[in-house]
């Protein structure tokens, strides 16, 4: 091959720009981001206990109508 | 002769011994995509991507199985070609990115000379087969065999040899096309 060609595909073409290290390892200190399994388990664990809480209140409701009209 | 840095303490979590991987490996990491005709921009965000991947999977690195440079280049390699062949376009390279390789302050002919037989290079480069861009691009890698090279392209070293071969000599035919 041409030499110079041959000596700047030696050389590489592009180099890490300064900061590239420390640009890394922000990104390696960030939290990852949450997997979609985990959202999907905690928004049904949410909607689920909202659920449970409603009927729960509906059913001391009905309990209290229940005791209060009994006699 | 370079000495790896402790994979034991990157896959307990250890940023420090990260760094260390990180500036051993940037440069021949920089220039593996230079070579396969990438602008600074995609090698950037590739690098980075492919090294983030290397600290998230450390513990799937087998020292008895590849070296260290074997398994990050395979990395590299196979973030790189994915992006190759998302983006099918031919990269026809501004100056302004090949600027960073100018690194002797040369007079200003001198740089736009450079910059010029960078910028045939990087089109010529950019032509031929990413599998063959890639054999030549690493090839230039000194620490890297044939018997590595062959594993990170996933091929025999016969085959690696001959996309070796093909390559060079398509890149000779089209740097001396384009003096003609």
């Amino acid at each position: 091959m041409n030499d110079p060609f041959d000596d700047l595909l030696a050389r590489g073409l592009l180099e890490p720009p300064a900061d590239f290290v420390d640009r890394v390892l922000q990104r390696v200190a960030l939290p990852p981001a949450e997997p979609r399994w985990r959202r999907w388990a905690r928004d049904a664990a949410l909607v689920g206990g909202a659920l449970l809480g409603g009927a729960q209140l509906l059913a001391f409701a009905f309990a209290a109508w229940t005791a209060s009209t009994a006699f | 002769m370079h000495s790896d840095p402790p994979i034991d303490s990157i896959r307990h979590g250890d940023t420090k011994a990260f760094g260390l991987l990180i500036r051993r490996f940037q440069g021949p990491v920089f220039g593996y995509l230079g070579r396969l005709g990438l602008s600074q921009g995609e090698a950037e965000e590739l690098a980075q991507e492919a090294f983030l991947r290397a600290w998230r999977h450390a513990d799937r690195f087998d020292p008895a199985s590849a070296s260290l440079s074997t398994w990050l280049f395979t990395i590299v390699r196979n973030l790189a070609l994915n992006a190759l062949a998302r983006s099918e376009r031919r990269h026809h390279v501004a100056l302004d990115d090949v600027g960073e390789t100018a690194d002797e302050s040369p007079g200003p002919a001198q740089a736009m000379e450079l910059a010029e037989r960078q910028r045939m290079l990087r089109g010529a480069l950019c032509r031929l087969p990413p599998v063959d861009r890639s054999v030549l691009a690493l090839s230039y890698f000194r620490e890297l065999d044939f018997a590595a090279i062959a594993r990170i392209e996933g091929c025999s070293e016969a085959a690696a040899k001959q996309r070796l071969y093909r390559a060079r000599i398509a890149l000779r035919r089209l740097l001396e096309n384009r003096h003609e």
